[in-house]
């Protein structure tokens, strides 16, 4: 337990204060103090605790801050309790040497956590105001304190509460007992028996020692009968405390009373049960991760289970380093096994519905266990998940969140920092590789940490994915697509030529008087008619600028995809030139330096096929919507990516169908160039041989004329839960070595738009020869 | 002759390499003391042993990024980070040198290398970098040979049935150090196991005829 106040030492603060019968003295010339009535400070703690349950709260969550992995509340009222009825508090914390407990218990308001925030474990310190130990009077009249630090002689001492009731008493004046003899046993966590599935009995206690640290409490004189009903609150407040993951020794609460037997053990948290979503994964060393996303039934605490199967190279996509590509089991088999918990709270009525809880419990249960925590055989691995702290939010949510704070109707839905708890399991002869940090808090920023960082990031994304769709099936109402503005504009103009020819077929029937009405009325059709006809022109012209800006935003793409082409050819063509440099100056034969030099021109030519690239994509008779053979179009594209796609040995097939069709040769550019990027960075994903086929076919689709185009390859494919997210906006499982995205998240969303604007169709699915993913893009033709 | 070994995936990038050691091997008037031999990656790192005992090599020039060029044929699944550490496994001292062109990459990556260059720079400093090479390999070439020396002569020992137990522990752990570079050495024992298997089956083949012959005899 952390010293944290003062029952009122006097300090000399100048000559003694004048009373009343004294003489030759000036008072008024003497500075004025407060003084403070003893009976003040129980008023004061009295108020600030709500009952009983509350005091006995507080007590514990000074045990949390003081770092205990163990607290045992022990509560006896029968006629048989050992000296009368009492409470002990008594955990396995940092305990409290002779001068802590002078210097910093016995001073009130004195708070350490005030001053640090943060226990030596990390955890955010609960209470700030340094009036924690007041409780004990809420409690019972006779508290008796015992504690060891370790490497300290054990101190304790006695107060009697009763003495600060008297009227007048200066809280100072009042003396504090010490003890005769300091002696307690400081309790052990119980173990979770994972084949029972339940905490084993409680541990033996041991007698504190300079090497075992510890604070109890004892209180007697209870001022309060306890009743069945005391110690179920009593239990469902400490369950708030607690993590939710058996298996951990990070903070453990035992409650042991002769009221309700039914309340005794380990406390459990209800809020395990509570998550709208539990995602357990476990990557295994060869990289396949298995899982499974669990959620409540609408409307009852009924659990439904998808299990969830999936090489770990389609739940995230690290990429290594710059120009060097790694196997995801590879990587797996650099990280070791893991096992995750994630547990996400959207704090709503719903969430704890049924559970005996309200959602300001729900806010104190997130406010002390929200986060991402590690585990290393059980052991807590501080600062990570620490909500508050630098590194606490390691996995970047809350900067996730920011850049996308999407709401669950959205696919790109992302969860807060703040509504997930969760829990990695790592091992430290499994996981070899996560290294701890020279300080012991913290791992080695590794590549390994980066590898989980990915994994715990695709595991949310799971989770996100699931969640999404849960929230849309439960809310969805039916409604039609928008009409696009193209289609109102062509709707309004057939309709208004319709009314117009109408009117002027019925003018001639007409009295004059309302034939000139109808004139003009004719006239104002007419003039709206070309109005709208100046808009669809509009629509165009904006269109081949769209086409423009993706395209542009296409090259940039594809540049930084296969940037480490050009790179390598600069380089290789600097390196070349400087061995015929050497050759010729050492008289090497003339044949080896002009094989060297013939180099330099091939990588030259291939750095300038890059920049032609670049240029051609946009060119000006490409910006306007006109009838283009897709397929020259199509293989021009592909002629272009060749050389990197062979440099990467990556053997690219085509079967192009002969297409005719009326489109922004741009738009059909913009699709095959993503998907082709996609495609170049994925098959180097996998161990199998580097495959990308293209095929382009005509395709009707509605009684609409077009064309498919289709991009296979053989790298990891897509996850089933990701699919309908991976054309939205911003949305990639690419990662860096810190599990940073790296992926911009705009390739597939800009295929997307193309296929929105002309009214096109996309789908992605796995190509059976490939083994990879398969993307089908059809666009309509316009002047069909 | 101790010998360079030149990795790279790309055929043109590793004929670059031995060019430019080759030439500065002329210049430096090492031709007859060293040779230079260039591959492409084995199909598994492992199989780098072999490669490097079978052209004595001392020292080993390899490219990064592995797993990229070898046109037309499977590019093998690891980079150069998993054949350093195999190597390390086996051999902590054997000099390794990196050439890419992601030097500070690789310099912030790889740590257990003698040395990483750029691979655009490498012949401009040709001069410098190739005796530093040679003394990395020379280094390793005579510490190769006192091993082999101290083999020997444990051996020696051994075969005289001098030996004391404890050099018979040093003579198998030097020979599991050389089992990937002088596998005949290992097979001695597997030989000689064959040996006595073989001997006792013949000996208890003897006694079989023996008794044979006795029992045959008895009844005649």
């Amino acid at each position: 337990m952390p010293a944290t106040g003062s029952l009122g030492t006097t300090d000399a603060r100048g000559p003694a204060r004048g009373r009343n019968g004294w003489s030759g003295i000036d008072f008024s010339a003497m500075p004025k103090y407060f003084s403070v009535d003893a009976r003040a400070m129980l008023t004061w703690g009295r108020e600030s605790i709500k009952d009983h349950t509350t005091a006995v709260l507080e007590l514990v969550k000074n045990s949390y801050d003081a770092n205990a992995t163990i607290v045992e509340v022990e509560i006896r009222t029968g006629l048989f309790a050992d000296g009368g009825p009492y409470i002990r508090i008594v955990d396995d914390g940092v305990g409290m040497s002779a001068s802590d407990v002078e210097n910093h218990w016995l001073r009130l308001g004195y708070s350490a956590k005030r001053e640090d925030r943060f226990t030596a474990r990390g955890r955010r310190k609960t209470g700030e105001k340094g009036i924690g130990r007041i409780s004990a009077d809420r409690l019972g009249s006779i508290l008796e304190l015992r504690s060891q630090a370790r490497l300290k002689p054990a101190t304790g001492l006695r107060v009697d509460w009763s003495e600060f009731e008297e009227p007048g008493r200066d809280i100072g004046k009042i003396p504090v007992q010490d003890l005769p003899e300091f002696a307690f046993e400081v309790p052990r966590p119980s173990r979770w028996d994972e084949e029972r599935r339940e905490f084993s009995s409680a541990p033996t206690p041991a007698a504190n020692s300079a090497s075992r640290s510890g604070t109890e409490l004892l209180i007697r004189d209870l001022r309060q009968t306890w009743d069945e009903q005391d110690i179920q609150e009593l239990r469902r407040l400490l369950s708030l405390l607690t993590p939710p993951f058996e298996r951990v020794d990070d903070f453990q609460v035992r409650i042991d009373n002769d009221v309700d037997d039914a309340c005794n053990g380990v406390v459990a948290s209800p809020l395990l049960a509570a998550a709208a979503i539990e995602a357990r994964f476990t990557l295994d060393a060869r990289g396949s991760v298995k899982g499974k996303l669990i959620h409540r039934a609408r409307g009852s605490r009924r659990r439904i289970e998808t299990s969830v199967s999936l090489p770990f190279n389609q739940l995230v996509h690290p990429k290594p380093r710059p120009g060097v590509e790694t196997s995801s089991s590879e990587l797996a088999q650099r990280l070791g096994p893991v096992t995750s918990r994630l547990l996400f709270y959207p704090q709503k009525a719903e969430t704890v519905r049924g559970l005996d809880l309200d959602l300001s419990d729900l806010r104190e249960f997130l406010q002390a266990n929200a986060g991402v925590r590690v585990y290393r055989d059980s052991i807590r691995v501080p600062p990570y998940g620490d909500q508050g702290r630098a590194e606490g939010d390691w996995l970047a949510l809350g900067d996730r969140k920011a850049r996308n704070p999407a709401g669950p109707n959205r696919p790109d839905f992302r969860v807060s920092p703040y509504q997930l708890v969760g829990a990695v399991f790592i091992g430290r002869d499994t996981n070899p590789e996560l290294i701890d940090t020279s300080g012991r808090e913290g791992l080695v920023a590794g590549e390994a940490l980066g590898i989980l960082k990915s994994f715990l990031i695709g595991c949310l994304t799971q989770l996100e994915a699931h969640y999404h769709k849960l929230f849309t099936s439960a809310n969805k109402t039916p409604s039609e697509p928008l009409p696009s503005p193209r289609d109102t504009v062509d709707e309004l103009r057939v309709q208004l030529s319709e009314l117009a020819t109408t009117i002027k077929k019925t003018e001639e029937t007409l009295p004059p008087s309302v034939s000139h009405q109808m004139s003009q009325v004719v006239e104002q059709l007419v003039s709206t008619t070309e109005k709208l006809r100046l808009a669809e022109k509009t629509f165009d012209e904006l269109g081949s600028q769209a086409a423009i800006s993706r395209t542009l935003a296409t090259i940039g793409i594809a540049a930084a995809t296969f940037g480490h082409e050009t790179q390598r050819g600069l380089d290789s063509m600097r390196a070349t030139l400087e061995t015929a440099r050497l050759l010729l100056k050492n008289g090497e034969d003339t044949r080896e330096i002009l094989s060297e030099l013939d180099k330099a021109v091939r990588e030259s030519e291939r750095v300038s096929a890059w920049g032609a690239f670049a240029l051609g994509r946009v060119r000006r008779d490409k910006r306007v919507r006109r009838v283009v053979d897709v397929a020259s179009v199509v293989a021009a594209v592909l002629d272009e990516i060749l050389p990197a796609m062979e440099a990467s040995s990556i053997t690219l097939s085509r079967e192009l169908d002969s297409v005719r069709a009326k489109i922004f040769a741009m738009d059909v550019e913009c699709v095959v160039i993503n998907l082709l990027t996609n495609a170049y960075y994925f098959s180097k994903q996998s161990s199998r041989d580097r495959r990308v086929a293209v095929r382009l076919r005509a395709k009707s689709n509605a009684g609409r004329r077009g064309f498919d185009v289709i991009v296979a390859d053989s790298g990891p494919g897509v996850a089933k839960g990701i699919q309908d997210r991976i054309w939205d906006p911003l949305f990639t499982t690419k990662t860096d070595d810190s599990g940073k995205a790296i992926g911009t998240g705009l390739g597939l969303a800009l295929i997307n738009a193309v296929v929105l604007d002309t009214e096109g169709a996309r789908a992605v699915d796995v190509d059976s020869k490939l083994g990879g993913a398969k993307f089908s893009v059809w666009l309509p033709d316009a002047g069909a | 002759m101790p010998s360079i070994a030149i990795l790279d995936d790309r055929k043109d990038d590793r004929e670059t390499i031995g060019r430019v050691v080759a030439s500065t091997l002329k210049k430096l008037k090492e031709t007859d003391s060293w040779s230079v031999v260039s591959d492409e990656p084995p199909s598994k790192e492992r199989d780098v042993f072999h490669w490097l005992d079978e052209n004595d090599a001392t020292v080993l020039v390899t490219d990064w990024k592995l797993n990229e060029g070898a046109k037309g044929k499977r590019v093998v699944t690891y980079e150069a980070d998993r054949l350093i550490k195999e190597i390390r496994g086996k051999r902590p001292t054997f000099p390794i040198f990196v050439i890419t062109g992601f030097e500070s990459e690789a310099r912030a990556h790889l740590k257990d290398v003698e040395n990483i260059f750029s691979r655009k720079d490498f012949a401009k400093n040709a001069d410098t970098v190739i005796p530093q090479m040679l003394r990395a390999g020379l280094r390793r070439y005579d510490e190769q040979r006192q091993l082999l020396t101290r083999m020997d002569s444990l051996a020696r020992s051994v075969a005289g049935g001098k030996a004391s137990s404890k050099q018979r522990k040093e003579l198998k752990s030097l020979q599991g150090y050389f089992q990937a570079e002088l596998p005949t050495i290992v097979n001695v024992d597997a030989v000689l196991s064959e040996f006595e298997t073989a001997k006792r089956k013949a000996e208890s083949i003897r006694k079989k005829v023996e008794r044979r012959i006795k029992k045959t005899k008895g009844t005649a």
